[in-house]
């Protein structure tokens, strides 16, 4: 159960950018795509969303094929790297976005919209901010925002393409932490695009390392150190176990 | 990726044509309608059988105004679209929005600013339009005539008062419209 991503292939031209990938996201785990720039995990992680479609393969979400179903009926919630916020509205409209758009029959009352914006506005510590517009709010309040507005859909996955990228060193680790937290607390699978290692190592249960349209290795940030599958894992992971090496010296 | 337009075949052709506009005599667009929409011309003709008539009355000259002015609208539109990308768009895909709902609540509200500042810039173009609107209007008196073609008319007739006064009206049009835009600039520094 959970996603299930079978052999997906996407090439623009002829440049081949996912080659034949395999990964599997279990119930409530949090995945991390760690690679380079032009590795691909943008582009699956659209695939992902059915922002964009493969060529190959299947994707299966609980059991059912979404290979070719539209983004707007998959109720993935996404967090783009540039958060995307409707600069026009509040951000309490910003949250309810997605509940208002729900056909008649499935969408809760103006009061229902109106409770569960604040239960996930507080859940991400930024109620006092629902009358605000999003070029009123600092970075980090930018990111809560887009988060908060991707849960609201009760979203069977979350997506984040580098939702950390657009902020400042000092505050990532903070935001870090409250993002795990939240999706523990949500008890919601996750999939997290980076090409930050030592961020995809905090998070994430298991971590994908991507090159070049392909997977080198899915394993556990332990599993991944130990045991590199090829020398590019070893290689773009060293930085990382000197670091961690300098962790532990200290 | 996430930012840039999206690119599909003919959209430089499509570009062109819109802008075509700019490059060629309105008059030259004026007779071109006439020779398409025409009681003699390819669509005109068709349309004759159902008594439809397009030339020589107030759909005309709508027709010829919109073909004189979009580019106006799109050269407001275009950049900033391009610019602000589709990321709004796609979230709101992802959010559960249909096609319409976008354009509705996430796409229009965006450019409602360069939107309203285009149709400003087509509307100061389009009262002052002669040549193309002389064409297909017909000049028939009391029925299809513009400003303009009216001051020729009061010219032509050696009434110039008549003629000045009528042109007067126009100089103020063209003056509240600058005005406007004035206005809109100064609110909305980032519209164009």
């Amino acid at each position: 159960m959970g996603l299930e991503i079978e052999n997906v292939s996407k090439s623009y031209g002829s440049n081949l950018v996912l080659d034949a990938v395999d990964l599997d996201v279990q119930p409530g785990e949090f995945v991390a795509l760690l690679g380079p720039s032009g590795s691909g995990k943008t582009t699956l992680l659209r695939i992902i969303a059915g922002l964009q479609f493969a060529e190959g393969g299947r994707l299966v979400m609980e059991g059912e094929d979404i290979t070719g179903l539209e983004a707007r009926l998959r109720r993935f919630g996404m967090v783009f790297q540039s958060y995307a916020l409707f600069e026009h509205m509040s951000v309490a409209d910003n949250t309810a976005f997605g509940l208002k758009m729900r056909p008649r029959g499935s969408r809760p009352s103006r009061s229902g919209i109106g409770e569960r914006v604040k239960t996930l506005l507080d859940m991400a510590e930024i109620g006092h901010l629902a009358e605000r517009y999003p070029s009123q709010l600092s970075g980090g309040q930018r990111q809560r925002v887009a988060l908060a507005r991707a849960l609201a859909i009760e979203p069977r996955l979350l997506l984040l393409d580098e939702p950390f990228s657009a902020l400042d060193t000092k505050i990532r680790k903070g935001l870090r932490s409250a993002l795990r937290d939240l999706q523990r607390k949500v008890g919601i699978s996750a999939i997290l695009v980076t090409h930050d290692q030592e961020e995809a190592f905090e998070i994430a249960d298991r971590i994908a390392v991507m090159s070049e349209g392909r997977i080198e290795q899915f394993g556990t940030a332990e599993e991944l150190l130990r045991t590199p599958a090829s020398p590019f894992v070893a290689e773009f992971l060293e930085g990382m176990a000197n670091y961690e090496n300098q962790g532990a010296g200290i | 990726m996430g930012g840039d337009a999206v690119p599909f075949p003919g959209r430089r052709a499509l570009v062109t044509i819109i802008e075509l506009p700019f490059s060629i005599s309105p008059i030259v667009a004026g007779l071109c309608y006439l020779l398409v929409y025409g009681s003699t011309g390819l669509v005109g003709g068709f349309l004759d059988q159902w008594n439809i008539q397009l030339m020589f009355n107030l759909t005309g000259i709508v027709l010829v105004s919109l073909f004189v002015t979009c580019p106006f609208v799109a050269r407001e539109l275009i950049p900033l679209m391009e610019i602000s990308g589709r990321d709004q768009e796609e979230a709101a895909l992802t959010l559960g929005a249909n096609g319409w709902q976008t354009f509705f609540y996430v796409t229009l509200p965006n450019i409602r600013w360069a939107l309203l500042y285009g149709a400003i810039l087509a509307n100061a173009r389009v009262i002052g339009e002669f040549g193309a609107v002389s064409v297909v209007s017909g000049n028939i008196r009391g029925e299809t005539m513009t400003l303009p073609l009216q001051v020729q008319l009061l010219y032509d007739d050696y009434n110039v008062a008549g003629a000045f006064a009528a042109a007067t009206i126009l100089a103020v049009i063209a003056v509240i419209t600058l005005i406007l835009r004035a206005v809109i600039e100064s609110r909305h520094p980032n519209v164009h």
